[in-house]
Protein backbone atom coordinates (compact mmCIF):
# COMPACT_ATOMS: atom_id res chain seq x y z
CA UNK A 1 0.00 0.00 0.00
CA UNK A 2 1.34 3.94 -1.08
CA UNK A 3 -0.11 5.73 2.27
CA UNK A 4 1.10 4.55 5.86
CA UNK A 5 -1.92 5.89 7.72
CA UNK A 6 -3.98 3.38 10.04
CA UNK A 7 -7.31 3.90 10.61
CA UNK A 8 -8.64 0.78 11.45
CA UNK A 9 -8.09 -2.76 11.39
CA UNK A 10 -8.94 -3.39 7.83
CA UNK A 11 -5.67 -0.45 6.95
CA UNK A 12 -3.39 -2.61 9.19
CA UNK A 13 -4.48 -5.63 7.67
CA UNK A 14 -3.55 -4.21 4.32
CA UNK A 15 0.09 -2.78 5.63
CA UNK A 16 1.22 -5.87 6.64
CA UNK A 17 0.18 -7.89 3.79
CA UNK A 18 1.69 -5.43 1.24
CA UNK A 19 5.08 -6.03 3.41
CA UNK A 20 4.97 -9.79 2.78
CA UNK A 21 3.89 -9.97 -0.98
CA UNK A 22 6.49 -7.16 -1.01
CA UNK A 23 8.98 -9.61 0.27
CA UNK A 24 7.27 -12.44 -2.14
CA UNK A 25 5.35 -14.20 0.33
CA UNK A 26 1.70 -15.41 -0.07
CA UNK A 27 0.16 -14.71 3.81
CA UNK A 28 0.80 -13.78 7.31
CA UNK A 29 -0.02 -13.56 10.86
CA UNK A 30 0.76 -11.25 13.94
CA UNK A 31 0.69 -13.26 17.15
CA UNK A 32 0.19 -11.72 20.33
CA UNK A 33 2.60 -14.13 22.81
CA UNK A 34 1.06 -12.89 25.95
CA UNK A 35 -0.87 -16.23 25.98
CA UNK A 36 1.80 -18.79 25.60
CA UNK A 37 1.19 -21.70 27.88
CA UNK A 38 -0.58 -24.97 28.11
CA UNK A 39 -3.62 -22.92 26.97
CA UNK A 40 -2.36 -21.31 24.22
CA UNK A 41 -4.80 -21.44 21.02
CA UNK A 42 -3.59 -19.56 17.62
CA UNK A 43 -7.13 -18.77 16.96
CA UNK A 44 -7.23 -16.33 20.28
CA UNK A 45 -3.39 -15.21 19.80
CA UNK A 46 -3.51 -14.37 16.12
CA UNK A 47 -4.51 -11.05 16.13
CA UNK A 48 -4.33 -9.88 13.16
CA UNK A 49 -3.47 -12.32 9.22
CA UNK A 50 -4.23 -12.98 6.06
CA UNK A 51 -5.61 -16.29 6.74
CA UNK A 52 -9.08 -17.38 6.29
CA UNK A 53 -10.43 -18.00 10.07
CA UNK A 54 -11.43 -21.66 9.40
CA UNK A 55 -7.56 -22.58 8.67
CA UNK A 56 -6.80 -21.28 12.29
CA UNK A 57 -9.64 -23.56 13.74
CA UNK A 58 -7.37 -26.52 11.40
CA UNK A 59 -4.34 -25.31 13.46
CA UNK A 60 -5.39 -25.52 16.94
CA UNK A 61 -7.46 -28.63 16.48
CA UNK A 62 -3.22 -30.15 15.43
CA UNK A 63 -1.61 -28.27 17.84
CA UNK A 64 -0.43 -28.98 21.05
CA UNK A 65 0.18 -25.88 23.26
CA UNK A 66 2.48 -23.10 22.18
CA UNK A 67 6.00 -24.26 23.68
CA UNK A 68 6.05 -27.55 21.67
CA UNK A 69 5.60 -25.54 18.98
CA UNK A 70 9.38 -24.57 17.51
CA UNK A 71 7.51 -21.47 15.82
CA UNK A 72 6.22 -19.93 18.99
CA UNK A 73 9.42 -21.06 21.26
CA UNK A 74 11.71 -19.38 18.63
CA UNK A 75 9.37 -16.25 18.45
CA UNK A 76 9.26 -16.01 22.57
CA UNK A 77 13.21 -16.85 23.30
CA UNK A 78 14.79 -14.75 20.23
CA UNK A 79 14.91 -11.54 19.17
CA UNK A 80 16.78 -12.35 16.20
CA UNK A 81 14.40 -12.81 12.80
CA UNK A 82 14.19 -16.56 11.67
CA UNK A 83 12.95 -19.05 9.29
CA UNK A 84 11.77 -22.82 9.56
CA UNK A 85 11.00 -25.00 6.33
CA UNK A 86 8.08 -27.84 6.61
CA UNK A 87 9.79 -30.83 7.17
CA UNK A 88 8.51 -34.70 6.16
CA UNK A 89 7.08 -35.79 9.49
CA UNK A 90 5.01 -32.39 9.66
CA UNK A 91 6.72 -31.48 13.06
CA UNK A 92 8.31 -28.14 12.26
CA UNK A 93 5.05 -26.33 13.38
CA UNK A 94 1.22 -26.98 13.05
CA UNK A 95 1.03 -23.23 10.87
CA UNK A 96 3.12 -24.94 8.07
CA UNK A 97 2.33 -28.59 8.29
CA UNK A 98 -1.70 -28.35 8.28
CA UNK A 99 -1.89 -24.61 6.01
CA UNK A 100 0.36 -26.31 3.67
CA UNK A 101 3.08 -24.25 3.01
CA UNK A 102 6.28 -24.65 2.20
CA UNK A 103 8.62 -22.31 4.68
CA UNK A 104 8.01 -19.33 7.08
CA UNK A 105 9.80 -16.13 8.39
CA UNK A 106 9.55 -14.99 11.78
CA UNK A 107 10.30 -11.77 13.57
CA UNK A 108 10.25 -11.45 17.07
CA UNK A 109 8.58 -7.50 17.57
CA UNK A 110 7.55 -5.73 20.97
CA UNK A 111 5.78 -2.87 22.15
CA UNK A 112 7.57 -0.48 23.96
CA UNK A 113 6.19 -1.42 27.27
CA UNK A 114 7.63 -4.76 27.05
CA UNK A 115 4.49 -6.80 25.42
CA UNK A 116 6.05 -9.53 22.93
CA UNK A 117 4.48 -9.87 19.45
CA UNK A 118 5.79 -12.04 16.33
CA UNK A 119 5.22 -11.24 12.58
CA UNK A 120 5.07 -14.75 10.64
CA UNK A 121 5.34 -14.47 6.73
CA UNK A 122 4.32 -18.15 4.79
CA UNK A 123 5.53 -18.93 1.38
CA UNK A 124 4.67 -21.81 -0.82
CA UNK A 125 7.92 -21.84 -2.16
CA UNK A 126 11.10 -23.23 -0.56
CA UNK A 127 13.00 -20.70 1.27
CA UNK A 128 16.61 -22.54 1.29
CA UNK A 129 19.39 -21.72 1.09
CA UNK A 130 18.42 -18.96 3.75
CA UNK A 131 18.97 -15.35 2.29
CA UNK A 132 19.93 -13.61 5.18
CA UNK A 133 20.22 -9.88 3.42
CA UNK A 134 16.58 -10.48 2.88
CA UNK A 135 15.54 -11.64 5.82
CA UNK A 136 17.28 -8.62 7.56
CA UNK A 137 15.89 -5.80 5.63
CA UNK A 138 12.58 -8.10 6.21
CA UNK A 139 12.66 -7.24 9.87
CA UNK A 140 13.77 -4.33 9.66
CA UNK A 141 10.31 -3.03 7.46
CA UNK A 142 8.56 -5.47 10.22
CA UNK A 143 9.59 -3.23 12.92
CA UNK A 144 8.28 0.15 10.67
CA UNK A 145 4.94 -1.34 9.71
CA UNK A 146 5.04 -2.88 13.71
CA UNK A 147 5.26 0.55 15.24
CA UNK A 148 2.88 2.00 12.38
CA UNK A 149 0.50 -0.44 13.60
CA UNK A 150 1.22 -0.19 17.46
CA UNK A 151 0.67 3.58 17.87
CA UNK A 152 -2.46 3.17 15.75
CA UNK A 153 -4.33 0.79 17.27
CA UNK A 154 -2.06 -0.80 20.46
CA UNK A 155 -1.31 1.66 22.40
CA UNK A 156 -3.90 3.06 24.60
CA UNK A 157 -5.33 6.62 23.97
CA UNK A 158 -5.48 8.88 26.95
CA UNK A 159 -7.83 8.82 29.40
CA UNK A 160 -9.22 12.06 28.06
CA UNK A 161 -9.97 11.68 24.71
CA UNK A 162 -13.21 11.11 23.21
CA UNK A 163 -14.29 11.53 19.62
CA UNK A 164 -17.49 13.27 19.04
CA UNK A 165 -18.78 9.81 17.79
CA UNK A 166 -17.97 8.15 20.43
CA UNK A 167 -19.57 10.71 22.88
CA UNK A 168 -22.71 10.24 20.56
CA UNK A 169 -22.46 6.57 21.10
CA UNK A 170 -22.48 6.70 24.65
CA UNK A 171 -25.72 9.37 24.84
CA UNK A 172 -27.28 6.90 22.69
CA UNK A 173 -26.19 3.70 24.42
CA UNK A 174 -27.32 5.59 27.52
CA UNK A 175 -30.88 6.43 25.76
CA UNK A 176 -31.29 2.49 25.05
CA UNK A 177 -30.94 2.48 21.64
CA UNK A 178 -29.08 -0.22 19.60
CA UNK A 179 -26.24 -1.02 17.72
CA UNK A 180 -28.07 -1.08 14.59
CA UNK A 181 -30.47 2.14 15.79
CA UNK A 182 -27.45 3.85 16.44
CA UNK A 183 -25.50 2.93 12.65
CA UNK A 184 -28.70 4.09 11.09
CA UNK A 185 -28.94 7.36 12.88
CA UNK A 186 -25.07 8.26 12.29
CA UNK A 187 -24.97 6.42 8.96
CA UNK A 188 -22.16 4.11 9.14
CA UNK A 189 -22.20 0.36 9.66
CA UNK A 190 -23.42 -1.67 12.51
CA UNK A 191 -19.40 -3.22 12.49
CA UNK A 192 -18.20 0.41 13.48
CA UNK A 193 -20.85 1.57 16.39
CA UNK A 194 -20.00 -2.25 17.74
CA UNK A 195 -16.08 -1.26 17.23
CA UNK A 196 -16.53 1.67 18.72
CA UNK A 197 -18.18 0.13 21.79
CA UNK A 198 -15.70 -2.21 22.33
CA UNK A 199 -13.15 -0.04 22.90
CA UNK A 200 -15.38 2.15 25.03
CA UNK A 201 -15.67 -0.99 26.78
CA UNK A 202 -12.07 -1.64 27.04
CA UNK A 203 -10.72 2.51 28.05
CA UNK A 204 -13.64 2.89 30.50
CA UNK A 205 -12.44 -0.15 32.29
CA UNK A 206 -15.96 -1.99 32.42
CA UNK A 207 -17.71 -4.92 30.86
CA UNK A 208 -20.75 -4.38 29.02
CA UNK A 209 -23.19 -1.40 28.18
CA UNK A 210 -24.76 -0.76 31.51
CA UNK A 211 -21.89 -0.22 33.49
CA UNK A 212 -20.29 1.95 30.42
CA UNK A 213 -23.34 3.83 30.58
CA UNK A 214 -23.00 4.42 34.32
CA UNK A 215 -19.37 5.00 34.23
CA UNK A 216 -19.83 7.77 31.66
CA UNK A 217 -22.08 9.32 33.50
CA UNK A 218 -20.55 9.60 36.89
CA UNK A 219 -17.59 10.51 35.02
CA UNK A 220 -19.59 13.31 33.77
CA UNK A 221 -18.34 12.23 29.88
CA UNK A 222 -22.11 12.39 29.38
CA UNK A 223 -24.85 14.49 30.84
CA UNK B 1 -20.81 -26.14 5.20
CA UNK B 2 -19.61 -23.63 2.92
CA UNK B 3 -21.74 -20.27 3.83
CA UNK B 4 -22.97 -17.96 0.44
CA UNK B 5 -22.12 -14.07 0.95
CA UNK B 6 -23.83 -11.78 -0.63
CA UNK B 7 -21.67 -9.28 -2.00
CA UNK B 8 -22.64 -5.81 -4.01
CA UNK B 9 -20.27 -4.34 -6.44
CA UNK B 10 -20.88 -1.05 -7.47
CA UNK B 11 -18.76 0.16 -10.47
CA UNK B 12 -19.28 1.39 -13.60
CA UNK B 13 -16.71 -0.30 -15.44
CA UNK B 14 -18.34 -3.71 -15.66
CA UNK B 15 -15.18 -5.60 -16.65
CA UNK B 16 -14.36 -5.26 -12.92
CA UNK B 17 -17.37 -7.25 -12.46
CA UNK B 18 -16.24 -9.73 -14.56
CA UNK B 19 -12.89 -9.70 -13.13
CA UNK B 20 -14.05 -10.05 -9.29
CA UNK B 21 -16.33 -12.83 -10.04
CA UNK B 22 -13.86 -14.93 -11.46
CA UNK B 23 -11.33 -13.67 -8.83
CA UNK B 24 -13.91 -14.84 -5.94
CA UNK B 25 -15.01 -18.18 -7.55
CA UNK B 26 -11.91 -19.82 -6.58
CA UNK B 27 -12.35 -19.21 -2.76
CA UNK B 28 -11.51 -21.99 -0.60
CA UNK B 29 -13.72 -21.44 2.35
CA UNK B 30 -16.69 -19.24 1.24
CA UNK B 31 -18.93 -18.78 -1.28
CA UNK B 32 -19.88 -15.29 -3.26
CA UNK B 33 -22.96 -14.25 -4.66
CA UNK B 34 -21.48 -11.19 -6.53
CA UNK B 35 -24.44 -8.91 -7.79
CA UNK B 36 -23.44 -6.13 -9.99
CA UNK B 37 -24.54 -2.55 -10.22
CA UNK B 38 -23.82 -0.08 -12.45
CA UNK B 39 -24.38 3.18 -10.74
CA UNK B 40 -25.89 4.81 -7.51
CA UNK B 41 -29.39 4.39 -8.30
CA UNK B 42 -29.52 0.97 -9.36
CA UNK B 43 -27.45 0.11 -6.09
CA UNK B 44 -30.02 1.93 -4.49
CA UNK B 45 -32.60 -0.05 -5.71
CA UNK B 46 -31.29 -3.33 -4.93
CA UNK B 47 -30.35 -2.45 -1.25
CA UNK B 48 -34.19 -1.96 -1.47
CA UNK B 49 -34.43 -5.78 -1.31
CA UNK B 50 -32.33 -6.35 1.66
CA UNK B 51 -29.43 -9.08 2.04
CA UNK B 52 -26.27 -7.69 1.32
CA UNK B 53 -23.12 -8.62 3.50
CA UNK B 54 -21.00 -6.27 1.99
CA UNK B 55 -21.03 -3.40 -0.05
CA UNK B 56 -18.13 -2.70 -2.29
CA UNK B 57 -18.49 0.85 -4.25
CA UNK B 58 -15.83 2.29 -6.74
CA UNK B 59 -14.49 5.68 -5.58
CA UNK B 60 -15.92 7.64 -8.31
CA UNK B 61 -18.95 6.29 -10.25
CA UNK B 62 -19.54 7.70 -14.56
CA UNK B 63 -21.05 11.08 -12.83
CA UNK B 64 -18.00 12.08 -11.16
CA UNK B 65 -19.10 12.46 -7.97
CA UNK B 66 -16.41 9.81 -5.63
CA UNK B 67 -17.44 8.09 -2.10
CA UNK B 68 -17.80 11.19 -0.06
CA UNK B 69 -21.05 11.60 -2.10
CA UNK B 70 -22.08 7.74 -2.68
CA UNK B 71 -21.84 6.35 0.60
CA UNK B 72 -23.67 8.68 2.29
CA UNK B 73 -26.24 7.93 0.04
CA UNK B 74 -26.07 4.30 0.19
CA UNK B 75 -26.55 4.73 3.79
CA UNK B 76 -29.48 6.74 3.57
CA UNK B 77 -31.52 3.56 2.20
CA UNK B 78 -30.94 2.55 6.21
CA UNK B 79 -28.24 -0.12 5.32
CA UNK B 80 -25.67 -0.84 8.60
CA UNK B 81 -23.85 -3.79 6.82
CA UNK B 82 -20.18 -3.32 5.80
CA UNK B 83 -19.29 -0.88 2.68
CA UNK B 84 -15.68 -0.43 1.52
CA UNK B 85 -14.54 1.67 -0.96
CA UNK B 86 -12.43 0.33 -3.99
CA UNK B 87 -10.05 2.42 -6.30
CA UNK B 88 -7.00 2.12 -8.57
CA UNK B 89 -5.28 4.70 -6.88
CA UNK B 90 -5.99 5.52 -3.01
CA UNK B 91 -3.95 8.48 -3.07
CA UNK B 92 -5.20 11.74 -1.32
CA UNK B 93 -5.46 13.17 1.90
CA UNK B 94 -9.62 12.42 2.18
CA UNK B 95 -9.13 8.36 1.77
CA UNK B 96 -8.18 8.67 5.24
CA UNK B 97 -11.29 10.25 6.04
CA UNK B 98 -13.34 7.33 4.97
CA UNK B 99 -15.03 6.53 8.07
CA UNK B 100 -16.32 10.32 8.39
CA UNK B 101 -18.66 9.46 5.32
CA UNK B 102 -19.71 6.32 6.57
CA UNK B 103 -17.23 3.50 4.76
CA UNK B 104 -15.62 0.78 6.89
CA UNK B 105 -12.65 0.20 4.98
CA UNK B 106 -10.69 1.51 2.14
CA UNK B 107 -8.60 -1.19 -0.49
CA UNK B 108 -7.08 -0.42 -3.85
CA UNK B 109 -8.38 -2.81 -6.21
CA UNK B 110 -5.12 -4.79 -6.92
CA UNK B 111 -5.63 -5.69 -3.32
CA UNK B 112 -8.43 -7.53 -3.48
CA UNK B 113 -7.65 -10.78 -3.70
CA UNK B 114 -8.77 -14.42 -2.50
CA UNK B 115 -7.07 -13.83 0.91
CA UNK B 116 -7.72 -10.03 1.19
CA UNK B 117 -11.75 -11.09 0.62
CA UNK B 118 -11.48 -13.86 2.60
CA UNK B 119 -10.26 -11.69 5.54
CA UNK B 120 -12.99 -8.89 4.91
CA UNK B 121 -16.04 -11.80 4.90
CA UNK B 122 -14.60 -12.82 8.22
CA UNK B 123 -13.88 -9.91 9.64
CA UNK B 124 -17.65 -8.84 9.00
CA UNK B 125 -18.95 -12.16 9.99
CA UNK B 126 -17.78 -14.51 11.95
CA UNK B 127 -15.30 -12.30 13.97
CA UNK B 128 -18.07 -9.76 14.68
CA UNK B 129 -19.06 -8.41 17.25
CA UNK B 130 -17.27 -8.98 20.73
CA UNK B 131 -19.48 -11.57 23.23
CA UNK B 132 -19.49 -8.41 25.69
CA UNK B 133 -21.47 -6.54 23.45
CA UNK B 134 -24.56 -8.02 23.92
CA UNK B 135 -27.31 -5.58 23.67
CA UNK B 136 -29.35 -6.49 26.92
CA UNK B 137 -26.53 -6.49 29.40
Amino acid sequence: MDETSIQNTIDAYRLFRGLGLHYGFDSYAVVDLRSIGSEFRYKQAVVLHALAEVELDMVDAQANGGEDDPLIAGLASSMAPFMLAADEDGEATPLLSVLGFAALAAAPLATPDGQRYGLVMFSREALSPPDVTRLAALYLDALVVFQTYHDALLAPRAASEFSDRELAILRMTADGRTSVEIACELEVSEHTINANIAALLKRLQVTNRAQMTAKAIRTKLIG
Amino acid sequence: MTKTFRVLLVDDEEIEYKLLTKRFSKLAHSAIDLVYAADINRAVELLGEGGFDLLLVDNRLARGEDFRHNVPRLRKTGYVGPIGVISSDLAGAHFDRFEDYGADFRMSKDELDQRSIQFLLDEYSSRGAPKDLDEDL
